[in-house]
C-alpha cells in the first residue's frame, strides 16, 4: 500500500498557506512517481505548527512543519517521502508534546482523517453515543449528563441536563434543537475547529438532543465570518442524510430528525440566545427579556434547547464513555474537559484541551511557550471581550469556573489571548466600551449610552484631560451597567475595565483631577 | 429574511434601495421592518462595495499590532477598494488577520495584502 501525505484543508492551515503546500506536494510526487496520495485531513490545532504535513508510511505517521509553500516539494526528492531526517520532522505526531500533553476528549479525531469521510468517523468511534442514546429511555439519557457534570460552554456555565429534562417536560408536539455556532469572542475558534475538522460530531449530538428532548428539527446558526464551517456543515449535512444519521429514519430508529444551516449577519450580540432566536426568524437581533425561557418559549415560540458547539460535541463522549468517565476529569463543579484557545501574542497557539483546574501559567508557559514577539507577556484577557484581562501575579490560578468567578473574571467560551508588554492596558479598557457601544443591540440605556460616556471618560483620561470625579463617574456608570441590563453584553462589559483598573493600576490614572475636587 | 438578503448581497454586492418594497412584499413584512434589518447587520448595507479588505481588528490581533496594520493598508489602498475593520475572523493564534472575498490570510503584513490585491 502507498503512503499517506496528509495536510490539513483547514482555515487557519489555509490562512498559511496549506493549500498551496497541498499543491506542491501532489505536483511532486506525480512528477517523481512516487506511490503516494495527498490527503486533505482537518487541522489538530497545533497551530504554530500549521501547514503541518503528515507522512504516513511503514506504520508510522511523522510530523513536518511548518512547512511553507517553498519548502513542500522538498518533503519529497530523489523519489522518495521524506522521513525522520529531514529537519522540519517533529516526529510521530502523536508524540508531539503540544498534542501529547492534552486530555483530547471533544478533539480526539480532529485531524485524523478527512472531516467529510463519513466512514472514518464511523471508524474513529462515531455514532457510538447516537446508537447508545437510540437504545436508552430519554431519561437515561438526561441521567448521564448529570451524573457527566456537564456545564454550558457557550459562556454562561449553566447545568446542561436542567434545560434538556425542561424542554423534555415542556408541552407540544413541536420542539426545536438550536446550535449556538456564533462563536464570537476573540480568542476563540474551539467550535469552527470542530465544525471544520469533526462536524459529524456536532450532527451526531444534535441528533442525541432531538430524539431526547422530543425535537424533530434543529438549527445551527453560524456566524458569517466562517465561509470555511459553512462549507464543510452543508456538505456535511448533505452526507449525514444520504449516510441515515439524519432524515425520516435516524439510524434505523424509525425517529426523525433534521438540521438547518443558516448564517448569521456580523453582529456580536446575536450570541446572545434569544437574539438569535430572533435573528433565525428573520429580525433584527435584540435580546429579549427572560422569563419566558427559551427552553419553554424559544423558536418561533416553541420549547427550544439552546447549547453551544462545544457543550453539544462533549454530550457524544459523554454518551460513548458514560457521565461518570467524563465526570472524572476536573475539579469541584467544574467537571470534564475544556477546550481552550490560546491565542494573542503567544508563540504556540491554537486548541488545548485539558480537564479544568489546570493552573493558566501552565497553559501559557508549557504549551503557548511565551510570547509570539520574544517580549514579556504582560496581561492575558481570558473569557472573550466581556472577560478580565489577568496581571502576572494570577496567572496562577486554577482554570475552573469557581476560582475564576472569584477572582472577579470568567472562563467563558474558553479563549486565553496574550499580550506582551507593549500593550496599552489603558486603550484595551477604552476598547471594551467602544466594543460593548458598537454592538449593544439597543434596548437598554446602561449599555447603549453608558458604554459610550464610559468610552469617552476614558479617553479625555488618556488624553490627559481627566477632571476631577472621573474615577467616581466611572464606577457610577459601571455600577448602573452591571444591574441595569438585560444580558451580559451591557452587564459584564465593565468586567474587564474593573480588572484592568484594579490588576494595572498604572496603566489608567483616574485620580488626576480627584485631588483638588 | 436573513438567508434572502444574503442572496441579494451575494449577486449585488449590496441590497439595492429599489429592492426594499419587493422584499416586503415578498415576505409580508412591512417596508420598515425590511429596513430595519438591513441597517441592524454588519453584513447588509445599500451601498455598493467594489472590492473589500477586512481585517480584524479584535483583541488577538490587537495583541499583534492590527491598529497599524489597518492604518498601513488604508494608506496603501486606491479608491474604490474598501477597508473595512471587523471583529474577529477566528483566526487567533496566527494573528493579524485579513479577509479577502473568501480567502483569510493570517501573519498579515501589508505587502503580503499588497501582493494579494495586486493577484486579484
Ligand atoms: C453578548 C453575548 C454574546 C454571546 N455569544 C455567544 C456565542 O457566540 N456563542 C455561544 O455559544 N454563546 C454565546 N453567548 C451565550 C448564550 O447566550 C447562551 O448562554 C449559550 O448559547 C447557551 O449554550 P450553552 O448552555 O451550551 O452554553 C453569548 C451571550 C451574550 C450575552
Ligand atoms: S445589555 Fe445591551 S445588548 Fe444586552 S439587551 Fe441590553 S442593550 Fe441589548
Amino acid at each position: 500500500m502507498g503512503a499517506c501525505v496528509y495536510v490539513p484543508d483547514e482555515t487557519t492551515a489555509n490562512s498559511l498557506g496549506a493549500a498551496r503546500v497541498a499543491q506542491a506536494l501532489a505536483d511532486a510526487i506525480a512528477s517523481q512517481g512516487v506511490d503516494a496520495k495527498v490527503v486533505r485531513n482537518g487541522s489538530r490545532g497545533a497551530f504554530h505548527l500549521e501547514p503541518l504535513v503528515e507522512i504516513e508510511a511503514a506504520g508510522e505517521r511523522l510530523g513536518f512543519g511548518p512547512v511553507s509553500p517553498e519548502q513542500a516539494a522538498a518533503l519529497v526528492d530523489g523519489g522518495r517521502l521524506a522521513d525522520r531526517s529531514h529537519p522540519l520532522c517533529l516526529g510521530p505526531v502523536d508524540d508531539i508534546p503540544f498534542l501529547s500533553g492534552q486530555t483530547r476528549l471533544t478533539f480526539a479525531r480532529t485531524g485524523l482523517a478527512r472531516a467529510l469521510d463519513f466512514s472514518a468517523y464511523r471508524r474513529l468511534g462515531g455514532l457510538q453515543a447516537a446508537e447508545r442514546a437510540l437504545s436508552l429511555a430519554p431519561q437515561d439519557v438526561i441521567g448521564e449528563l448529570e451524573t457527566s457534570g456537564l456545564r454550558g460552554r457557550g459562556g454562561a456555565a449553566f447545568p446542561a441536563f436542567i434545560k434538556w429534562q425542561t424542554v423534555h417536560d415542556a408541552p407540544g408536539a413541536e420542539k426545536y434543537v438550536v446550535c449556538n455556532a456564533d462563536e464570537g469572542d476573540s480568542g476563540t475558534f474551539a467550535d469552527r475547529l470542530l465544525m471544520e475538522c469533526d462536524p459529524y460530531q456536532l450532527l451526531e449530538a444534535m441528533v442525541i438532543a432531538g430524539v431526547t428532548v422530543g425535537a424533530g428539527h434543529g438549527v445551527v446558526y453560524l456566524r458569517s465570518e466562517y465561509p470555511k464551517a459553512f462549507e464543510v456543515l452543508g456538505e456535511a449535512i448533505e452526507q449525514a442524510l444520504k449516510h441515515g444519521l439524519l432524515g425520516s429514519n435516524v439510524l434505523g430508529s424509525g425517529r426523525a430528525f433534521t438540521i438547518e444551516l443558516r448564517l448569521g449577519a456580523g453582529s456580536y450580540v446575536c450570541g446572545e440566545e434569544t437574539a438569535m432566536l430572533e435573528s433565525i426568524e428573520g429580525k433584527r437581533g435584540m435580546v429579549r427579556a427572560k422569563p419566558p425561557l427559551p427552553a419553554l418559549s424559544g423558536l418561533f415560540g416553541k420549547p427550544t434547547l439552546v447549547h453551544n458547539v462545544l457543550t453539544l460535541a462533549a454530550v457524544t463522549t459523554i454518551l460513548a464513555q458514560g457521565g461518570s468517565a467524563y465526570a472524572a476529569h476536573g475539579v469541584g463543579r467544574s467537571l470534564g474537559t475544556m477546550p481552550f484557545q490560546l491565542g494573542g501574542n503567544v508563540a504556540c497557539g491554537g486548541l488545548v484541551e485539558l480537564p479544568f483546574g489546570t493552573p493558566l501559567s501552565d497553559l501559557l508557559n508549557q504549551f503557548g511557550s511565551g510570547s509570539h514577539s520574544g517580549r514579556p507577556l504582560h496581561a492575558v484577557q481570558v473569557g472573550g471581550p466581556l472577560g478580565a484581562y489577568l496581571s502576572a501575579e494570577k496567572w496562577g490560578l486554577s482554570l475552573d469556573y469557581e476560582s475564576f468567578s472569584a477572582a472577579g473574571a470568567m472562563i467563558g467560551h474558553g479563549g486565553i489571548v496574550a499580550f506582551d508588554d507593549s500593550v496599552d492596558m489603558a486603550a484595551q479598557a477604552q476598547f471594551a466600551m467602544r466594543f460593548c457601544a458598537e454592538e449593544s443591540c439597543g434596548k437598554c440605556t446602561p449599555c447603549r449610552i453608558g458604554s459610550r460616556r464610559g468610552e469617552e471618560l476614558i479617553s479625555r483620561v488618556r488624553n490627559g484631560e481627566g477632571r476631577s470625579g472621573d474615577l467616581l463617574l466611572l464606577e457610577e456608570l459601571m455600577e448602573t451597567m452591571e444591574t441595569g441590563s438585560l444580558c451580559a453584553l451591557g452587564g459584564l462589559t465593565p468586567m474587564p475595565v474593573r480588572s484592568i483598573l484594579e490588576s494595572f493600576p498604572d496603566a489608567l490614572d483616574l485620580s488626576a483631577g480627584g485631588a483638588d475636587g | 429574511m436573513l438567508p434572502l438578503l444574503h442572496w441579494i448581497t451575494e449577486r449585488h454586492g449590496h441590497v439595492p434601495r429599489g429592492m426594499v418594497p419587493e422584499i416586503a412584499e415578498a415576505l409580508n413584512i412591512s417596508r420598515a421592518d425590511v429596513h430595519g434589518v438591513i441597517s441592524f447587520y454588519d453584513d447588509y448595507g445599500y451601498e455598493p462595495v467594489a472590492a473589500e479588505v477586512q481585517v480584524c481588528g479584535a483583541e488577538a490581533c490587537q495583541a499583534l499590532g492590527c491598529g497599524e496594520l489597518i492604518r498601513q493598508v488604508r494608506r496603501h489602498v486606491s479608491g474604490d477598494v474598501h477597508v473595512r475593520e471587523v471583529y474577529c475572523l477566528g483566526n487567533c493564534a496566527v494573528g493579524p488577520n485579513v479577509r479577502i472575498g473568501e480567502r483569510i490570510m493570517g501573519r498579515a503584513t501589508l505587502e503580503r495584502v499588497a501582493q494579494a490585491l495586486d493577484a486579484d
